[in-house]
């Protein structure tokens, strides 16, 4: 019967990980299975080998980045999937028939800034308290309803990267109040033409909708495929 | 190795092709079956293996199972339908390259 890596070893793999800066669990089940095996082929040939002596071998292959690269990568991987998800949410959004939807939204949007008449009567309270929200959902509802930080006890990449993603949004919301000071340095007062009004109130309500699907479409799909892939830290 | 240079933009397509092959695999098993095949003559390096396979899973080319072995996790990649999809069109662009290569290597002489 061959040696294979003991549970006390296998734990001294995960620190071995976290020593070498992979803090995130999803990382390190992977690292420590591949170390673990590398090791248990080279007690196949040697048994005699030392437990260091054979993590010293294997590590070395890893190059002289070590883990970093990896790491790196799967970070960017992931900021790529969750834009992906991001594309995929708007593009069915924006199909038959519930583009109609987005017309209609459009065309009430722009009705209330006719009768209005001053734009930022509707403008200011509507992305002021949009920032507002946003600050209570970073904050408040998606710890709660993510758990993001730790989940019974571990970090998982997957997640932590999503809570980066997040706070993003409070920035993209930025981009109409600085819309403002565009039009302030163009002095305009307000929107005045129909097709102005219309491609104002039609971004609104892109904008919107794009934030609805990176606040709870990509979070409600990365948690499935965490389900998945972990089902006993099941969020 | 110099070699391996050759390899590199093709290690998409051999972890794709190994896995419709093997069904579900893990990363070190990879790397074995791999030098396996090829007799040593091709390896794989950990650097290289690990971004190519997050790439793909999350491309969704590929999906994750954890299953309990020896006191450990282990995560198994397999392929998606769209996986599955990828593999035949990259296969067949693997083909034609292999030909036109081959074309250009060996002209034949009129």
């Amino acid at each position: 019967m061959n040696r294979t890596v003991s549970k006390k070893e296998t734990q001294y793999l995960f620190e071995f990980c976290r020593r070498h800066y992979v803090y995130h669990y999803d990382l390190q089940v992977e690292l420590v299975d591949h170390l673990a095996s590398a090791i248990e082929k080279q007690w196949e040939i040697d048994s005699e080998l030392t437990f260091e002596n054979a993590l010293l071998n294997s590590f070395r292959k890893f190059g002289i980045h070590g883990f970093s690269k990896i790491k790196e990568q799967k970070q960017k991987e992931l900021r790529k999937k969750y834009n992906r998800l991001l594309w995929k949410y708007l593009l069915e959004f924006f199909g038959w028939p519930k583009i109609v939807m987005t017309f209609a939204f459009t065309i009430v949007l722009a009705t209330l800034f006719k009768i209005v008449g001053n734009d930022l009567w509707i403008l200011v309270p509507y992305f002021g308290s949009m920032t507002i929200f946003l600050f209570y959902y970073y904050y408040r509802i998606f710890p709660s309803k993510f758990k993001v930080s730790k989940v019974k006890g571990k970090k998982f990449m997957l997640l932590d990267r999503l809570k980066d993603t997040q706070f993003m949004i409070i920035f993209f919301t930025q981009i109409p109040f600085q819309a403002f000071h565009f039009w302030n340095i163009l002095k305009l007062s307000s929107i005045q033409n129909t097709a102005g009004i219309l491609t104002v109130s039609l971004l609104i309500v892109v904008i919107t909708i794009g934030i609805y699907g990176e606040l709870f479409y990509v979070p409600q799909k990365i948690k499935e495929h965490f389900r998945e892939q972990f089902p006993e830290f099941a969020l | 190795m110099q070699k391996n240079q050759l390899y590199k933009g093709s290690l998409s397509t051999i972890v794709l092709k190994l896995l419709n092959d093997k069904g579900k695999m893990y990363g070190y098993q990879i790397t074995r079956e791999v030098e396996k095949i090829t007799a040593g003559q091709l390896k794989i390096t950990e650097g290289a293996l690990y971004p190519t396979l997050h790439k793909l899973e999350a491309k969704g080319l590929l999906s994750v199972e954890i299953k309990k072995v020896n006191n450990r996790s282990r995560k198994y990649y397999f392929l998606t339908e769209n996986g599955k999809k990828e593999t035949v069109n990259l296969l067949n662009e693997m083909k034609a390259f292999i030909q036109n290569m081959d074309v250009l290597l060996n002209p034949k002489l009129a």
